[in-house]
């Protein structure tokens, strides 16, 4: 994913020096940490440079040095938090990458966007800026249209078939929803509430379902911070309908694990973890809602969660099943070890499967994947 | 709904005088005509009552007599607009009716807003105005409560059937994403675009179906 670069500064906006040394580079580093409390405070139309270096403890002179007018720092300020984004790269990275659950790999885009507004002291003030000065509205609009066109390429290295002007007008919708939606909430509250931030991706999800939601059911990996979509189904099956206490259903190496969700129409329907070693993968919390199984949901699951380990280089699958799992997991060619295991309350029988090497993957462009599938494969 | 606590207008923003007389109400009509278009033409920043009194044709004095000062100005400028878009754009009692196709009505609304806002040159300019003036912050929220509030008592009389959603909550969502994407879209073109109102109409239709059916 290229980074989205800066656009180019117009004439006059630019700084003037660039701070070779240490010291100089902290002084400008305060100037715009100033600048951005300051046009906090007293809004865009009161904010000058002569406020700024009174507020900032240094002579007039000192500030224009490096700027020579109040644009020119309102511009520098535009360009710090257009590099907000650039940390926000392996969102990206994920949102096109067809591993990854997209409705997820975006929620964890906006989430990020939205922290980072929230931390940033001065973004609403610097935003606002750049809607109101006429001469920075280029740069605002430049900005918002390369976040836009990142989310774009974004899905179209995932594979989504749309036309190239139709994908491109998603993407900058929802980019301007989001952003907007962010700022406003950022400059009257601090924040967005937390069920405006649940109704905004909702929107979000149901306007890009269309495009990239495929037929029949399937399978993404969810980051840690996303993962309550799978503990919610995790939790309906195994507490809810089987009964079994909520501490053995969720314990700590839920850390340390990979999530997955499996959706049919866009509902999730089923989920599940992988623990991954380098010598075993261990599938685990394989729960598909009642009214969707028998219905390949469970299989698909699986089916991924072997694909990642095998993609990661291992060749053993094994876990603990109960009676009633038994027949699903045999199907899927796991074998039952040893002896029935009984410490537990519902006992437990160990599984073992031996995984396929990897084929090499089909219609997916899958960072990585190739240069493993290139390497030698040891007999 | 939770936000900050707002603000009813500061005495300083009031108008000074509330003209009866048709001959003043026609000159304050003058006066905010000529603001609205220098604000468009040279941003919150640069606009001033000096500016506005050469741009009107009238002495300071007059510009003085009812307005305090500059932001006074601003207010009033974007009261007019809110007055100007709720009568044309606001009235959400067909959304409200089961018996109607909800989404013919709402995208009957969302073009009802849009060419509102067209109508209006310097709409832009001023809610921009009022959302970059932090003392002003206060007045552009309490106008978008005002129509979230009717807007969620239209969805609730209407029955949300999403679980744990709450109507504020849905309406602050339509009506803060309408605005965002008009603004953008008459910031970048001057107007809206129609595969710009159909994509916007298309997002708020497939979020609607999830939280109305």
């Amino acid at each position: 994913m290229s980074v989205p670069a800066a656009p180019p500064v117009q004439p006059g906006l630019e700084q003037r020096a660039r701070p070779e040394q240490e010291r100089a580079r902290k002084t400008l580093e305060h100037l715009l940490e100033t600048a951005a409390v300051l046009l906090d405070e007293v809004g865009v139309a009161a904010f000058n440079t002569n406020l700024l270096a009174a507020r900032a403890g240094v002579g007039i002179r000192t500030v224009y040095r490096y700027y020579p007018n109040k644009l020119s720092i309102l511009a520098a300020l535009t360009e710090r938090i257009a590099g907000e984004w650039r940390w926000m790269d392996g969102g990206f990275e994920r949102l096109a990458d067809p591993v990854w659950d997209w409705r997820a790999a975006w929620s964890d885009l906006l989430d990020g966007f939205m922290r980072a507004a929230e931390r940033r002291p001065g973004w609403a003030a610097v935003i606002s800026a750049l809607r109101v000065v006429p001469e920075l509205r280029p740069l605002a609009r430049q900005h918002v249209d390369l976040v836009a066109e990142s989310v774009a390429q974004s899905l179209r290295r995932r594979g989504v078939q749309a036309p190239e002007r139709e994908l491109g007008r998603r993407a900058h919708l929802v980019t301007e929803v989001g952003g907007q939606l962010t700022d406003l909430s950022v400059a009257r509250e601090g924040a967005m509430p937390a069920d405006l931030v649940r109704e905004l991706k909702r929107m979000q999800h149901a306007y890009l379902a269309s495009v990239l939601d495929g037929p029949g059911v399937q399978v993404g990996r969810v980051s840690p911070e996303q993962a309550s979509v799978c503990f919610e189904i995790r939790s309906r099956v195994f507490v809810e309908e089987q009964r079994i206490p909520e501490s053995d259903v969720f314990d700590a190496a839920d850390a340390r694990s990979r999530h997955y969700v499996a959706r049919r129409a866009g509902e999730a329907v089923g989920a599940a973890r992988l623990r991954l070693s380098d010598e075993v993968a261990e599938p685990e919390r394989v729960a598909v809602l009642a009214e969707h199984r028998g219905s390949g949901v469970g299989r698909a699951l699986v089916q991924t969660l072997e694909r990642e380990a095998t993609a990661h280089g291992v060749r053993t699958a094994i876990l603990h099943a109960p009676e009633s799992a038994i027949a699903f997991f045999e199907r899927l060619d796991y074998r039952r070890e040893g002896e029935w295991l009984s410490e537990c309350e519902i006992p437990q029988h160990l599984l073992r499967k031996t995984l396929a090497a990897p084929r090499p993957a089909r219609g997916r462009r899958q960072p990585g994947a190739q240069r493993r599938n290139a390497a030698p494969s040891v007999p | 709904m939770k936000g900050p606590k707002l603000a009813e207008t500061e005495p300083a923003l009031d108008p000074r005088v509330i003209p009866t007389q048709d001959r003043a109400k026609k000159t304050l009509g003058q006066i905010l005509d000529s603001a609205a278009d220098l604000l468009e033409e040279v941003g919150v920043d640069a606009f001033n009552t000096n500016l506005l009194a050469e741009r009107a044709g009238v002495g300071i004095r007059t510009i003085y007599r009812y307005f305090p000062n500059k932001l006074a100005v601003i207010v009033a400028l974007s009261e007019r607009l809110s007055a100007r878009l709720e009568a044309a754009s606001t009235d959400f009692e067909a959304l409200a009716d089961p018996d109607r196709d909800w989404c013919e009505e709402w995208c009957r609304l969302v073009d009802a807003y849009i060419e509102a806002l067209e109508s209006e040159p310097a709409g832009l300019a001023i809610r921009r105005a009022v959302q970059a003036l932090p003392e002003l912050r206060g007045v552009d929220w309490s106008e978008m409560q005002r129509t979230i509030s009717s807007l969620a008592n239209a969805l609730d009389r209407r029955g949300i059937r999403a679980k744990g959603v709450d109507a504020t909550t849905v309406a602050r969502l339509l009506v803060e994403s309408n605005e965002s994407i008009v603004d953008d879209a008459l910031d970048r073109f001057g107007r809206v675009p129609d595969e710009v109102a159909e994509q916007l109409k298309l997002m708020h239709t497939s979020y609607l179906a999830q939280i109305l059916e």
